[in-house]
């Protein structure tokens, strides 16, 4: 036969059938569009950002490309299972399975002709868009090509692979049905789905097992190493097998139950609705775990990144006491005093208005003997830092102390102290010192001593130095330089980074001796350093999140349109025997609000055992606010059960216009 | 002098196309009554109006003009919301496509109107055994309808009108969709339903389907248009009596 009827034919298939494949086109379409885009974001010749942002983008392609194949391969084969009558009466017609072939090829060819066409094209356009968002979003500049050539090549590859797999699949399954099977093939899937009790089972050890990680994994994390992240996978693999296992086999399983209670089963509601939702669980479980999954997978995506983004600030705080934090140190004596009170000379001739200014000095020193096996760590400081931090005065003698030991006296390095006073953990300055070192957990902070001056710490680290050449076991760990520190807040809008900056410059042109070390920061610089990281996953969760819950949603669409066309049939009966309209509808429509509020409560249940697991996954981004994260999460639950509500409501009506008289 | 069970006056219907408005006449008269315990057949051709006749009487179609009065009982004074209810306990339907769900069992497709009148449990357990007993499918109660055979299926059909003990079955061409085999045993077991007094209204195209009722009325263009009693006739008679009477029907309108 000629080609141009295979070509014809297939196009009137697909014109025939627009009301499954418009949607789906659509799918192909906004996949294509999605994953373009995605790839452009990671594309090293399109914003310059850290490499591991553009990792993190690359990888989330790759994940996306793979939830792609997956997502059009189980709706293609929804489509496929809708079309099952009309390739029997081809087959009854004479078509054989060449010609099947051919006419899913052109089929095939039209949809990526079409689907991928306006994808790219809708990819090429928004992108522009979306990048800007990412910059926005990120602090990054805009910048880059209008298009991406390469990520066009790789969309049209990776969706030209998945295309194939489809058509390879489609083939096999018309291949393998006879034509008056294909006939009735819509009705198999009225047959009565079967127990399966080991599949429910199985679903719950899984589930247990998923949520046994995520609730009781934290406690036993004392920070967050690679093994917890490969914990986390694990439990996210757990949940979805678990969620597959629990929907295709504990719903039918348990409504079964109910049926076996003969007195409840044989009341007017519960008869129909229990039969009712046995067929439509049997039906419909593999879709409703998809949409549970990804639901979920939108929910944590979208808390935990917008958490992280609204946290930025408090977090950052943590470790800048002051927005400034200028931090020298030398081996040799320069005029630290000197260099510092100049260089703020110069900060404040260029226009900045130093605040609540810090100075103090600084030296963590830490030593081992007996070959490493006992080590001591020390970290002293000066009273007029400890004035300067806690706005209380000490005056200390040569010889004398604060420190948090019990004993009067205490000796460093055979230099006699006489201890003044107490150093708590709760006093200020560990406070201060624990924020700027970045430490949590003030049991991980070095003991702490304060001493008289400058000249006190001077003298220990001679003393240090002297122990380094004379005791061949004793080895140093760190302790080399001395820091002087000053720290001071600007007034808003005044740029910290800039002023950081001319403090440098001045320390560069006027120290007189080379070996320093600069260990400065400036909160404005953290910031934006930070929001690249934040920024880029936050773009990322509502990216992601955006299009899994479009997947969720032509999910739902497709779900109505079967469940409309076979409950036309079953409505057109039950009133013939004798049901009431208003008792027909009430059931019928409180098995469809089941059916799908089923996905979203089970991705809220999810949602709730991953919470204490990603809450301290969070950590790995000094996230450490469960409350905020609290506050993320119940919005974002909020949000996406009212979007969720919408796609419902907005697709009920599909349903409503199937069933109608 | 028998009680009159179902008396149609002058029913007509008319039925408006959704596109174009225009109106499209079904019935344009119909009156006749069925006494209780009787068998009656509906014969005409294709779009004859049978099956509409069929729908206002059983009320799930409201008549444009006339009255159907079911035990003296005006079914188009029948409140809406009671209609289901009075249906269950007055009608029961036999279709031709069995019109079974295919999420209940044989049990439960047969129980589904005592469970929706509300009845108890032991009243079911009480009615189905000896019911599905007479209808030859005590032992397919578990299945379900796509497990088997199409003559088990209107059985199931029969079973599920007869249930409630309503005062009339509406059969709509019942072996419309059987093999011969079927049809007979169908047409038998209509026959011994009747023999128990159950009044039934069967619309059919098959004269040997009519033959097993007492009397048959011949529908033509919307009207009543003959109508034969069985009499004393034994079937085979009776077969050619209303094989007379269609070809004079068809004859009839070959001459208009």
């Amino acid at each position: 036969m000629d080609e141009r009827f295979y070509l014809r034919l297939a196009w009137d298939c697909i014109r025939k059938n627009r009301r499954l494949y418009v949607p789906y086109l659509l799918t192909v379409a906004g996949a294509a569009a999605g994953f373009y885009m995605l790839a452009t974001t990671g594309d090293p010749s399109g914003m310059a950002d850290p490499g591991d942002v553009r990792l993190i983008m690359r990888t989330c392609t790759v994940v996306l490309g793979l939830v792609c194949g997956g997502f059009l391969l189980y709706t293609n084969g929804f489509l496929m299972k809708q079309r099952g009558r009309e390739f029997g009466l081809y087959a009854v017609l004479g078509l054989d399975r060449s010609n099947m072939t051919r006419l899913l090829a052109w089929e095939t060819a039209f949809t990526a002709a079409i689907g991928v066409g306006a994808g790219l094209a809708a990819g090429v356009l928004l992108d522009r868009l979306l990048l800007m968002i990412l910059a926005k979003l990120s602090g990054m500049p805009y910048a880059g090509p209008a298009v991406y050539g390469r990520c066009l090549v790789l969309t049209a590859g990776v969706f030209a692979l998945i295309l194939g797999l489809i058509f390879a699949a489609n083939i096999i399954r018309v291949g393998r049905m006879c034509p008056t099977e294909l006939l009735i093939s819509k009705d198999v899937g009225d047959r009565e789905p079967k127990s399966k009790w080991f599949v429910t089972v199985v679903g719950i050890v899984l589930l247990g097992a998923g949520y046994g990680i995520a609730i009781c994994r934290p406690a036993l994390m004392e920070g967050v190493v690679v093994e917890d992240i490969l914990w986390f996978f694990a439990a996210v693999l757990l949940v979805i097998f678990g969620t597959f296992a629990l929907f295709l086999g504990g719903t039918v399983t348990g409504l079964k139950l109910l049926r076996r209670w003969k007195g409840y089963y044989y009341k007017a509601r519960h008869f129909v609705s229990v039969s009712g939702l046995i067929h439509r669980m049997g039906r419909n479980a593999a879709g409703l775990a998809i949409i549970c999954i990804l639901s979920t997978a939108v929910l944590v995506m979208v808390s935990s990144t917008v958490c992280l983004r609204a946290g930025l600030e408090s977090s950052l705080r943590g470790y800048f006491p002051r927005d400034v934090m200028c931090q020298f140190g030398s081996m040799a004596e320069n005029d630290w005093d000197g260099l510092l009170a100049g260089a703020m000379e110069d900060a404040v001739a260029a226009g900045y208005h130093p605040k609540d200014t810090v100075r103090y000095l600084y030296w963590e020193y830490g030593w081992s003997v007996d070959g490493g096996r006992t080590g001591t760590d020390l970290a002293f400081v000066d009273a007029a830092g400890y004035e300067a931090i806690t706005g209380r005065a000490l005056s200390l003698g040569p010889d004398e102390v604060l420190t948090d030991a019990a004993e009067d006296t205490l000796t460093v390095m055979d230099a006699a102290f006489t201890v003044a006073g107490g150093l708590g953990p709760e006093d200020p300055v560990m406070a201060y010192l624990g924020r700027v070192l970045g430490v949590g957990d003030m049991e991980d902070m070095p003991r702490t001593l304060v001493v008289a001056d400058g000249g006190a710490i001077l003298a220990l680290r001679q003393r240090a130095e002297e122990y380094g050449q004379t005791d061949p076991d004793y080895s140093y760990s760190f302790g080399t330089f001395v820091d002087h520190n000053m720290d001071f807040d600007l007034p808003a809008g005044e740029d910290s980074r800039a002023c950081l900056a001319v403090i440098r410059q001045y320390v560069l042109d006027h120290v007189y001796e080379g070996a320093f070390s600069d260990g400065s920061a400036s909160i404005g610089q953290a910031r934006s350093d930070l929001l690249v990281q934040f920024g880029s996953l936050l773009f990322l969760g509502l990216f992601l999140g955006t299009l899994f819950l479009g997947g969720a949603a032509l999910l739902i669409y497709y779900k109505q349109v079967s469940e409309g066309y076979e409950d036309r049939e079953r409505f057109a009966v039950m009133r013939q025997v004798g049901m009431d309209e208003g008792l027909i509808r009430r059931s019928v429509h409180s098995q469809i609000l089941l059916v799908f509020f089923l996905p979203l409560v089970t991705a809220f249940c999810h949602m709730a055992a991953a919470f204490p697991l990603v809450a301290r996954l969070l950590e790995v981004w000094d996230m450490s606010d469960r409350g905020l994260f609290m506050v993320c999460t119940l919005g974002a639950a909020a949000v996406f059960a009212a979007l969720y509500t919408a796609v419902y409501l907005l697709t009920a009506r599909v349903y409503a216009r199937l069933v109608g008289r | 002098m028998t009680v009159a069970l179902l008396e149609v006056e002058g029913l007509q219907k008319t039925y408006t196309t959704r596109y174009g408005g225009q109106a499209v006449p079904a019935l344009t008269g119909v009156s006749f009554t069925l006494e209780e315990g009787q068998f009656a057949a509906v014969m005409g051709e294709s779009g004859s109006g049978k099956t509409t006749l069929l729908n206002v009487v059983a009320a799930l179609d409201r008549p444009t003009a006339g009255t159907v009065r079911l035990d003296g009982r005006d079914t188009a004074a029948v409140p809406e919301r009671e209609l289901a209810a009075f249906r269950r306990e007055n009608l029961g339907f036999v279709f031709q496509e069995f019109n079974l769900l295919d999420t209940f069992d044989i049990r439960d497709n047969i129980l589904l109107p005592m469970v929706l009148a509300g009845r108890s449990r032991q009243e079911m357990e009480r009615t189905l055994p000896p019911l599905a007993k007479k209808l030859g499918i005590a032992d397919i109660l578990g299945k379900y309808p796509y497990e088997v055979s199409g003559g088990q299926k209107q059985r199931t059909a029969v079973a599920r009108a007869l249930i409630l003990s309503p005062r009339l079955i509406l059969a709509d061409e019942p072996t419309g969709a059987l093999d011969s085999r079927s049809s007979d045993a169908l047409l038998e077991l209509l026959d011994e339903v009747n023999a128990g007094g159950q009044t039934v209204l069967m619309v059919t195209h098959s004269v040997k389907a009519a033959s097993h009722a007492g009397r048959v009325l011949f529908i033509k263009d919307g009207t009543l248009y003959h109508q034969l009693f069985r009499g004393d006739d034994d079937r085979g008679r009776f077969y050619g009596r209303i094989s007379d009477a269609l070809t004079a029907l068809a004859g009839g309108r070959s001459d208009g």
